[in-house]
Order: C-alpha cells, then sequence, then structure tokens
C-alpha cells in the first residue's frame, strides 16, 4: 500500500518533472546530451535587473537542463558593443547570448553580428506579440520612459512632458545625457507634437529647457543619487528604476506623460560563431515562458512581450504597458532612423551643451 | 660630462667582471650594457605601447573600415562644428586647471621646504593621500561636499552667508575642483624637490648684501625653482587634457572634454575609426607640449649656465 | 614685519590647501563605518556592517584579492625594468637619452581610453585580453614610467664619485652597482615602489576594456557607479587608503627619511 503510494507519488513527480521540461521545449530536450559538460555562457544587466533574471530565468533554466550557465555581467547593463564586433570579427564570442539594447542592436545587424533565430526552434514565439519578435531573437524586458518626480516636494503630481518646462523646478530638473536621443524626442513632443524631425526648433525647446536643469546624469545609480538627496526634484526616468525605490519609501512617484512614454525593449541575440548555439536558443526559448516573464514584471515592473502573462492590478499600473491599448500610446519610435542620425545628432547635442 | 661612462650590466659583460671605468667609456661593450639596462622596458613598450599605437594610427586613416586610406575622420576634428570647440575647452580647463595648481600648490611647496622633517612627511602623506582612493569613489566624496545640500553649501547657509545654494558642482567650477584635487600632488612633488635643491646659501648671500626677503624670493628662490614649476605645471596640464570620468560626474556632463567625445564614439557610434584618428591629435598635442616644455627647461638651464 | 605677513600668507594657504586635499578621503573614512544603507554624510548610524559585507561578499572578495595579486606581482617586475632602464638612462649616450626618456615616460601621459582602446585591439587576436597576465602585461607599462622618473631624479642627485671610487679600488661593475649604486638610488626606488603599487591597484580604463570574466576593485567600484552608489565603495576605498598607507609607511620607514624628499 504504502510502497504502492510512493510509486504513485514517484510517477507523479516524474510526470510533473517531464511536463517542466516540456515547457523548455524540444530543442533543450534534444540539446540535453550534447550538452554534457558544456557551459552555456549569457551575458547579465548588473543590478537589481540582473539579480532577478539570474533568479528567474538563468538559475532555473539551469536547474530544469542541467546545463551549467555561465554569467557575465554588463557594466551600466549596456552591451560592450566594441568589444563584441572585435570578438565576433576574431570568431571567438565570449557570450553565446546577449541581450542589446535597441540601437545596438541595429549596429549589431548592420555589422552582421548576429545569428539569425529560426521560429520553428522557438516554440515560445506562438504566445508572442509578433512585433516582439526580430529576426535574431525576441524583445524581452519592455521598460518605459516616463517622469519621476520628487512627492514631498511638488504636490501636484505632473501630467506632460511640457511640465519639465515650468519655471517654478528652476535648477531643480536633469535629464538623461546616455539616452539623449529620448532627451531630444522628448523636447520634439513638447515643441511641436511630434518626435521626429530633430531640428533647430528641438534645441531652441531644450535651451528653454537650460534654466531648469541642475545637471546631466549618465547613469542610473547617478539618477538615483540625485532623486533620493533632493538635489533634483523632476526627470525622466524609466519605471523599473523609480518604483523599487518608492517601495523603499524615497518620496518619489512615477507618471506615464500625456503626450506619450517611451517604451524600449531589449532583444535578446546571439552573436555569430558562439559556442553553443543552440543551447542558447533554448535559454531563450525559456525566458519567454510565463514563470521567468511573470518574474520580472513582479520584481521590477517590467512588461512581457508574453500574451499569455497576467499582470495583477496593483502591478499592470506600475508595468505602464500592460495592454494593447496602453501600448498604443507610446511613442513610436525608428530605430533605423535613430542610428543613422546619432552622430548627427550627437553634434549637435555636444554643440548646444556648450552654448 | 665626465660621469658619461656606460654601465654594463653583469650579463652583458663578456669580458671579466674587472675593467677599469676608464676603459669602459671607450669599449662598444659599453654601449651594449646600455642597451642590455633598456631592453626589457624596450621590448615591454614594444608589445603593450608601439605597437598598440601603431594599430591605432592604421586604423585612424581607414574611415568606417574603408580599404583605400583617407584623412576624412583628421578633417572632420577641425571640420564637424564641434570638436575642435570641445577640444579648445578641454585645453581651456587644462589651463585653468594648471594655473589653480600653480596657486596653491606653489605656496605648499614652500611651506614644506621650511617645514621640519615631521610636519614635511605629514605634509607629504597628505600631498600624496588623494592618489590612493579610486576617481570613482573620490568624486562621489566631493558630491557629497559641494552638492546643493552638501556640507558647504549647508555651512555658509548656517552662518547666514547666503540664502540661497551656490552652484558649485556640474559646472566648469567643479570639474576644476576634482581635477586639482588628484593632480596637485603632481605639480607640488616636482616644486618641492626643485626648492630642495636650491642651496641655502645663495639665498643668504643675497640677504646678507641687503636683498628684502621678498626680493631674495623673486629674484633667487623662483627663478631657481623655476624648471620644477616647468615639469609640475606640464605635467597637469597633460595630464587634465585626458580626464574622462570627473567631468561626467563632478561636470555634470555639461563640461565635455575630448576623450569623452572619444569615449562617445567607441560607445554608442561605434565609430573607432575616427575616435582612433581624435586620439592620435591629441597626442600630437601632447607631444608638442612636451616638447615646447622642454626647450623652455633647457632654455632655462643655459641661462643659468651663463651666470 | 612685511616679511612675517608672506611667511604667514605662506603658511595659511598652505594649511587650507592641505584641509582641501585631505577632506575628501577623510569623509570617505566616516562613511565607510556607517551602518545605514545609503551613502550620505555624516551618517547617522556607525557600525562594521559595510566591512563586513565586502569580506562576506564572495564579488567583493574576488575582486579585491584580484587586484591585490595583480598589484603586488606588477610592483617588483616594474621596479626591477624601471630601475635598469633608468641606470641605462642615465649613463647612455646623451644624444639618445633625450629621445629615449621620452619614449619610456609617454605611457604616464597618454590619455587611458586611447591606450585601453589601443591595447585591447592588439591582445584580442593574440588571446591575451581578459586573462590575468594581460592586466599585468598593460600594468606594466604604466607603472614602470613612475619608476623611471622617481629613480631617474635620484640618480641626478646621487654623488658619482662614490661608484666611481669603488671601482678604483678594484669592485666590478656588478658589485658597484649593486653595493654603492642601488642603497643610494633607494629612496628612488621604493617612492617607484609605491607608485607602481597605486597605479596598479587603482588602474581601471585599461583593465575595463581588456576585462570580461575576470573583476578588479576598481571595475567593481564603476560598476556601482552605474547601478547603485552603496557604503561597500567606501569601505573598499577605506581599506585601500589605510593598506596603501600603511605599505608607503613601512616602505619609507625602511629607506630613511630621504626617501620622502625624492618623491618627484
Amino acid at each position: 500500500m504504502s510502497d504502492k503510494m510512493n510509486m504513485s507519488r514517484r510517477t507523479a513527480l516524474k510526470t510533473f518533472g517531464v511536463a517542466a521540461a516540456g515547457a523548455l521545449a524540444a530543442p533543450s530536450v534534444i540539446t540535453r546530451s550534447l550538452a554534457a559538460g558544456e557551459t552555456l555562457v549569457v551575458y547579465n544587466f548588473d543590478g537589481l535587473l540582473g539579480k532577478v533574471i539570474k533568479d528567474h530565468w538563468i538559475d532555473p533554466f539551469s536547474q530544469t537542463t542541467g546545463v551549467k550557465v555561465e554569467v557575465l555581467t554588463m557594466q551600466g547593463s549596456s552591451p560592450p558593443m566594441a568589444k563584441i564586433k572585435a570578438q565576433v570579427d576574431a570568431g571567438r564570442p565570449d557570450a553565446d547570448v546577449i541581450p542589446m539594447q535597441m540601437p545596438d542592436y541595429v549596429f549589431g545587424v548592420r555589422n552582421n553580428l548576429f545569428q539569425t533565430i529560426d521560429a520553428k526552434d522557438m516554440p515560445e514565439y506562438a504566445n508572442l506579440y509578433p512585433d516582439y519578435i526580430t529576426p535574431h531573437g525576441p524583445k524581452l524586458v519592455l521598460w518605459s520612459y516616463g517622469l519621476a518626480y520628487n512627492t514631498d516636494k511638488i504636490k501636484t503630481a505632473p501630467t506632460a512632458w511640457a511640465d519639465l518646462w515650468d519655471p517654478q523646478y528652476k535648477g531643480k530638473a536633469a535629464l538623461n545625457e546616455a539616452l539623449f536621443d529620448q532627451a531630444l524626442q522628448m523636447a520634439n513632443l513638447v515643441a511641436k507634437g511630434k518626435p521626429l524631425p530633430v531640428d533647430d526648433a528641438t534645441f531652441a525647446a531644450l535651451t528653454k529647457l537650460r534654466p531648469n536643469l541642475a545637471t546631466l546624469w549618465t547613469t542610473g545609480a547617478q539618477a538615483e543619487q540625485l532623486l533620493r538627496t533632493g538635489e533634483v526634484w523632476i526627470m525622466p526616468v524609466w519605471n523599473g528604476r523609480v518604483y523599487p525605490l518608492k517601495d523603499q519609501g524615497v518620496p518619489i512617484d512615477f507618471v506615464s506623460p500625456k503626450e506619450g512614454f517611451f517604451t524600449r525593449a531589449d532583444p535578446f541575440c546571439i552573436p555569430r560563431g558562439a559556442k553553443n548555439p543552440d543551447l542558447a536558443k533554448a535559454f531563450i526559448n525559456f525566458s519567454c515562458t510565463v514563470a521567468p516573464q511573470q518574474a520580472l514584471a513582479k520584481g521590477l515592473f517590467y512588461a512581457s512581450p508574453n500574451q499569455k502573462v497576467v499582470y495583477p492590478p496593483e502591478i499592470a499600473k506600475r508595468v505602464v504597458v500592460s495592454t494593447r491599448e496602453e501600448l498604443a500610446r507610446a511613442v513610436p519610435e525608428d530605430f533605423e532612423v535613430i542610428v543613422d542620425n546619432l552622430p548627427d545628432w550627437r553634434r549637435r547635442w555636444d554643440a548646444w551643451k556648450q552654448s | 660630462m665626465a660621469s658619461d661612462a656606460s654601465l654594463p650590466s653583469s650579463l652583458a659583460d663578456p669580458r671579466g667582471k674587472r675593467m677599469s671605468l676608464k676603459n669602459l667609456g671607450r669599449q662598444g661593450f659599453g654601449r651594449l650594457g646600455w642597451w642590455g639596462l633598456l631592453a626589457p622596458a624596450m621590448a615591454l613598450y614594444a608589445l603593450v605601447f608601439f605597437m598598440p599605437l601603431g594599430v591605432l594610427v592604421g586604423e585612424s586613416v581607414h574611415p568606417s573600415g574603408a580599404p583605400q586610406l583617407s584623412l576624412a575622420n583628421y578633417a572632420a576634428f577641425f571640420t564637424d562644428g564641434v570638436t575642435f570647440s570641445i577640444f579648445a575647452r578641454t585645453v581651456r580647463l587644462a589651463f585653468f586647471v594648471t594655473l589653480t595648481c600653480l596657486v596653491f600648490g606653489y605656496p605648499l611647496a614652500l611651506f614644506m621646504r621650511r617645514a621640519g622633517p615631521v610636519l614635511r612627511l605629514v605634509a607629504l602623506t597628505i600631498v600624496v593621500s588623494p592618489l590612493l582612493t579610486s576617481v570613482i569613489v573620490r568624486n562621489v566624496a566631493w558630491l557629497l561636499v559641494l552638492g546643493r545640500e552638501g556640507m558647504v553649501n549647508t555651512l555658509l547657509r548656517q552662518a547666514g552667508l547666503i540664502d540661497a545654494p551656490l552652484p558649485l558642482l556640474y559646472n566648469t567650477f567643479g570639474v576644476v575642483v576634482g581635477v586639482t584635487h588628484v593632480y596637485l600632488a603632481f605639480l607640488v612633488l616636482p616644486v618641492f624637490s626643485s626648492l630642495l635643491a636650491i642651496d641655502p646659501s645663495v639665498e643668504q648671500a643675497a640677504s646678507s648684501l641687503g636683498a628684502s626677503r621678498f626680493t631674495v624670493f623673486r629674484k633667487v628662490t623662483v627663478p631657481l625653482s623655476l624648471p620644477g614649476v616647468i615639469a609640475g605645471s606640464t605635467l597637469v596640464f597633460v595630464l587634465t587634457m585626458g580626464v574622462y570620468l570627473t567631468p561626467v560626474i563632478m561636470g555634470g556632463s555639461f563640461v565635455t572634454t575630448l576623450p569623452m567625445v572619444m569615449t562617445d564614439l567607441v560607445r554608442t557610434q561605434f565609430d573607432w575609426s575616427r575616435a582612433a584618428a581624435f586620439a592620435i591629435v591629441l597626442l600630437a598635442f601632447i607631444a608638442i607640449v612636451m616638447v615646447a616644455s622642454s626647450r623652455a627647461e633647457r632654455r632655462i638651464e643655459r641661462m643659468r649656465g651663463e651666470l | 614685519m612685511s616679511e612675517n605677513r608672506i611667511g604667514l600668507l605662506v603658511g595659511t594657504i598652505a594649511v587650507t590647501v592641505m584641509v582641501f586635499l585631505i577632506l575628501p578621503q577623510l569623509i570617505l573614512l566616516v562613511q565607510s563605518f556607517t551602518a545605514e544603507d545609503y551613502l550620505s554624510f555624516p551618517p547617522k548610524h556607525f557600525g562594521l556592517r559595510w566591512y563586513a559585507f565586502i569580506f562576506g561578499d564572495e564579488t567583493w572578495r574576488r575582486a579585491l584579492s584580484t587586484s591585490l595579486l595583480i598589484a603586488v606581482l606588477v610592483t617588483p617586475l616594474a621596479v626591477i625594468i624601471g630601475t635598469a632602464a633608468a641606470i641605462g638612462l642615465d649613463r647612455g649616450p646623451m644624444r639618445m637619452r633625450k629621445a629615449m626618456r621620452t619614449a619610456l615616460v609617454s605611457p604616464m601621459v597618454l590619455p587611458h581610453v586611447v591606450l585601453g582602446m589601443a591595447i585591447y585591439r592588439v591582445f584580442l587576436p593574440l588571446r591575451f585580453d581578459d586573462t590575468l597576465a594581460g592586466f599585468m602585461v598593460a600594468h606594466l607599462v604604466l607603472c614602470v614610467p613612475y619608476v623611471i622618473v622617481t629613480v631617474g631624479a635620484s640618480l641626478q642627485a646621487m654623488d658619482r664619485s662614490l661608484e666611481q671610487a669603488a671601482m678604483s679600488l678594484g669592485a666590478s661593475l656588478p658589485v658597484a652597482l649593486w653595493r654603492v649604486v642601488l642603497p643610494l638610488v633607494r629612496p628612488g626606488v621604493i617612492a617607484g615602489a609605491v607608485f607602481a603599487f597605486i597605479t596598479s591597484f587603482d588602474e581601471f580604463i585599461v583593465t575595463y576594456f581588456l576585462a570580461s570574466r575576470q573583476t578588479t576593485a576598481p571595475i567593481q567600484i564603476f560598476s556601482s557607479l552605474s547601478y547603485q552608489l552603496e557604503p561597500s565603495i567606501a569601505a573598499v576605498s577605506g581599506l585601500t587608503l589605510v593598506v596603501t598607507a600603511a605599505l608607503c609607511g613601512l616602505l619609507i620607514l625602511r629607506g630613511s627619511m630621504a626617501g620622502t624628499t625624492q618623491m618627484a
């Protein structure tokens, strides 16, 4: 009797295990035998985002498949493109999976740095919104860019990008130098109601903003320090930087401006010449599934391209792009155009800073 | 110079160990020994310094990997409308920093010369101490001192000296403070060294001839310390031309330096070739500054020789 | 009377400048003992929490020990190569000397961003990037110039007649070098060693270009700038400050006070 129960429990566990493995889809099962002794190398973000991805994407993948995963941290959460290009050109990329930011991705495609990923190797693609699937991997971390403000100092919540220009915030605002292209589009939204083109009017609008700007920042830690110390009261920043601080008791909040917010997502790509492309595909496919995606939404409020992901109401508001209708409010961005114009915009931005 | 004989290392000495000094200067092997001593350094530099720079030069004349030679990247430095002006501002920043280091460093070196051995050691430790902390952490500490809610502003406000906080950060002032803080050592040490080398009897002679202390300082001390001043100022100036992190953190990116432009070219525009060209222009400028400085030093030595 | 006033002025400026120079390091030391979660000054609670953290945290421990290992290996190598080169420069034919010296000292003034870019391009095909040996070689080229400068300064100040006397009494050249020249330039060698150690231990930009799997303490500090400015970086800096200061003190004491006067 008891033996039988044990047996059935074991069988049940086994079935469950098979089901779990099934969720990882065919490639991982097939490559499992190949994978013996192999190590998958994955570039990961740093900070909290990196931690969530390690705990909920990488570790479960490693446990269920038995694949050893080595994690390389990207300083500043952006891939070292110059290095990656040099490595791919030399035929030996050090990682199998690299999360890209969109402009980096466009650069990478133009320089033929990535392998194409066939949809038939990626069963989970069936559940993703098609616009988040690129030929070189799915776009996974959907962060949103809106306004953060200090709730102690600013009593009526800002509603629009235009509020940055409010004279009462003289010396209390800041912009992100590292995403200056977004700052240019934001200024355009305020000045002429559309994000492009970048022209003299864009910089005229920025010049009007200049008295309000205490500083420009380049990294998330700087932004946090500025908000935390009250040095800056209002600034454009991404949602995943704001809510964890708010939950720690820092008096800040996040609004998605009425002119439209920005949302970007990071394609997970496999470099050409990667040692373990099959394992890489299995990992990326696993990352697209509901459990890892839900964990990211819960931990850091980044939305998912997976249609099956259901957000609890309190998280739905924070992920900003919880529904297709919300997504329609986002400012459309053409990254081909952005990358083409980046050098020129950079020069004009640098010149503007000098003036 | 009589003491210019070459000194061979034992390894390079094939002919026994007891040679008179007189022979050495004339023998070819003295030169061999001289090369022997320099060889490890030269080998190291060939691999890690000259070869990389060569690669850089090669890359700079092939814009976006094109096979044919082109100077377009160099032309861009002067004609793209912004790089040259950033370069000029970097020069201006380096000039400010050098001047600040001189104004504050020279008196400190004077003070150290007169101080007793213990005080001197304390002062030296303090001068070198900024070099012992990482640039980022040092800058973060400055944020806490100079920020709007930082120490200086709080003190001034409590003392009733100001109503609104002073803008001490995220501007040229902040960058000058941050850079001066660490590079002051590179000015103080050479100046201090050249002050120490002054024979006190020369100054005593001047004052015994009736010169006031200020005149002695102006006519004897300052001219004799000039080699140290020139060496130190050059070093500070040239080092400041290469600053990157301090303007980013303490200048709030409003103060743009040439190394920031180069880093951005590599990181976000992926334009190695143009970054390399800008680097070469910067190096050429630094080389010119160094040559001019060593000329000036030599001229001073010659003048002293005539005295 | 006006003379006293000059002295007073010089003294006042000197003391002010010293306060200015030491202030951030003092703030850091105080901050490293904070018991709070964030950098703030002055801290409201004190404790050894962040020191415990950097010793307990695997990443920090690895980064610190890598940095220490590299600096400890690089320093003696830099001292040997640099001292040999400085003596070679000092005795070489006049014509070559100037050019050689400029070449050998130039890594000091080359912006590290440029050098990092360039070295990476050469090391990558050699598979020399991201290896401790690669870091060490790159650090060597940054450290050797300091040794050349400090030892060179000592050599210039050295009285050559002692060495000549030793040799005229029949000492062989290597013996004269070892027994007479080296002890006389010891202050320069020690100052060079201190600078080499600091330069290697704190080197960030060039290592950053070369590293992908390996981390060093400065890289770890930089990563906290991109993510979160924790008091851990103050603790690491406090530790570095104390260790290097102790090391310098030890070397300087051993090298006698004269060593300190030759630092430039």
